[in-house]
């Protein structure tokens, strides 16, 4: 109902669409972790956005469910020397259970107040990954990993690892749309409208805002953990309250109400970022001016500004 | 079972100002209660009270016998309540079917229902067009809800308070801001609908003319307490009431 049936198409075009970008991207002056990048962030974003645009929820700490998975991969790899298929799953439900427990604690506040906590975890989590230099390496970051391979696959090479990625971010794609179309996912809507009536439907409003809370937290756990593979380096910006800015930023350039918003936010956010950053190296400037511009012009963001009068 | 809405001594506290001082009240099985009484009398804050959308400061509720005092609002809505506001509170930017299917999949929802086959069999969408019929919404089914009229948005409250299939209903002051047209039609169709089948009506209403048409029995409050309660006679002839009420509100 919230989400129209010719997205599943849609679903099918993106992943064949980034199944080929892989050939185009050296083309255009770009390189392949780009498109990985993209990738990541979507998974981020997209389920990042479950919270933000699905049920009206604004959190600025997902960033600490981003680096907790990313350093718990580095860490699982260099300090235990456990293999990649035991390693992400350990890394994306370190980021569930900590979403779980975070969400407990703080889901009963309202607004600001929420909003304002999620910060104040976020950056607990950076701090603590910026000072505990034994187990984290402080400030310098962790090193020491690199991705090897996985039940056979060799992730080493650039376009093996794109295509790793791809599943988890196509497979992500499919999972947040069933969702967000199941009669869960219109509850998170009902919420988003208005809280007080879905109250008074009987919706256990703190509940499912928890879940929601807990779903976006894993998937940007898997972002995490993907990125820090793609990188083979994890760093405390990762849990910098600036990275879950950049989630927001996503969803709202790209449209929060539209179900590939956040996903083409993504891909704009990253491709502009790469292409100014080679160009010059106070990128942030103009970045961010386009980032204003698009605010400011399509309120919407770009999906939203062309689906006017339709409902995400 | 005894299907009985009951409040003793309940008491609302703002700080230092109890907006509900002392109330007692009873409602039977199937009654329409009309709650009037002058402004800030603390019939809106009773009604908050009753559906649970604030904490009473102490009293008790109790339905069918069971305390509820302490249960959140879903939990009610779970047990047979169901109301609208002052101010409607709808889905603003959703349509008026979204708005309706809603509460049709919430009152045949458990928590994290995902049920596809059950949802299946229950055909949720058909039921929602039932209820627009119903509501005589079919016409505006595709429209945005914030975008209706004040009076049809109160009405689509009403709708989806409906769709749960209440025991209790409870209705803010349903009809003001409304023209008289708009007036006259939904008096009629909660007659229908109450005609139809039978539930618990609350109703807090100014207008007295609709009082004396649809009311079994009145509640009079008055300073967050109860003033007076009985049929529409005894109430009119009531010089307690003349006092405080009808003196005001001439």
């Amino acid at each position: 109902m919230m989400y129209p049936k010719k997205d599943l198409l849609w679903i099918g075009a993106v992943a064949v669409l980034f199944a080929a970008l892989p050939l185009l991207l050296p083309r255009i002056g770009s390189s392949i972790p780009v498109g990985t990048e993209i990738m990541i962030w979507g998974i981020f974003a997209t389920g990042y956005n479950i919270l933000l645009g699905g049920t009206g929820i604004l959190s600025f700490g997902h960033a600490a469910f981003f680096g907790l998975s990313g350093y718990a991969t580095g860490l699982l790899l260099v300090k235990a020397g456990m293999p990649l298929p035991a390693v992400i799953p350990l890394a994306v439900a370190a980021s569930l259970v900590a979403a779980f427990l975070i969400g407990a604690l703080i889901i009963r506040k309202r607004g600001i107040y929420f909003a304002m906590l999620t910060i104040a975890f976020g950056q607990m989590f950076y701090f603590i990954a910026s000072q505990w230099n034994s187990l984290t390496g402080g400030l310098d970051g962790l090193t020491g990993f690199k991705r090897t391979d996985i039940l056979g696959l060799d992730l080493r090479p650039e376009d093996h690892f794109y295509y790793f990625v791809l599943g988890f971010f196509v497979l992500t794609l499919l999972l947040v749309r069933g969702l967000m179309n199941s009669s869960v996912g219109k509850t998170l809507v009902a919420i988003r409208e208005n809280i007080d009536r879905s109250e008074f439907l009987g919706i256990d409003v703190k509940k499912y805002q928890h879940f929601a809370f807990v779903v976006s937290g894993t998937f940007a756990g898997l972002a995490g953990s993907l990125y820090v593979l793609l990188l083979n380096f994890a760093f405390p910006e990762l849990f910098y309250w600036k990275t879950s800015g950049d989630a927001v930023l996503m969803s709202v350039i790209g449209g929060m109400h539209a179900f590939f918003g956040p996903l083409l936010g993504a891909g704009v956010f990253v491709f502009l970022r790469d292409m100014i950053s080679t160009l010059t190296p106070h990128w942030a400037l103009p970045l961010g001016a386009i980032f204003v511009t698009f605010v400011l012009f399509f309120q919407k963001g770009i999906l939203g500004f062309f689906e006017r009068g339709k409902n995400g | 079972m005894n299907r009985r809405l009951e409040c003793r001594d309940l008491v609302k506290a703002f700080g230092g100002f109890k907006a509900v001082d002392g109330m007692h009240m009873t409602v039977k099985k199937d009654e329409i209660r009309a709650i009037i009484g002058p402004n800030g009398a603390g019939k809106s804050t009773m009604f908050n009270l009753l559906t649970g959308f604030t904490p009473a400061t102490s009293g008790k509720i109790l339905y069918r016998d069971v305390d509820i005092t302490g249960s959140p609002a879903y939990e009610r809505v779970k047990m047979g309540f169901s109301r609208s506001f002052q101010t409607p509170k709808i889905f603003p930017e959703l349509t008026v079917r979204q708005n309706v299917f809603l509460a049709v999949q919430a009152y045949h929802s458990k928590p994290f229902d995902l049920n596809v086959f059950k949802f299946r069999d229950l055909d949720l969408p058909g039921k929602t067009e039932e209820l627009l019929a119903t509501f005589d919404f079919t016409r505006l089914a595709d429209q945005i809800a914030g975008s209706l009229s004040h009076g049809d948005q109160r009405v689509l409250e009403i709708c989806m308070a409906m769709a749960l299939e209440p025991e209790v209903l409870l209705l803010d002051e349903p009809t003001s801001g409304m023209s008289e047209n708009e007036t006259q039609k939904t008096i009629d169709l909660l007659m229908r609908i109450y005609g139809e089948a039978p539930l618990m009506m609350v109703i807090i209403e100014h207008d007295m003319r609709i009082v004396k048409r649809i009311s079994h029995r009145i509640t009079v409050m008055h300073q967050g307490a109860l003033l007076a309660e009985g049929t529409y006679e005894e109430i009119e002839g009531n010089e307690m009431v003349r006092k405080a009420y009808f003196g005001e509100a001439r």
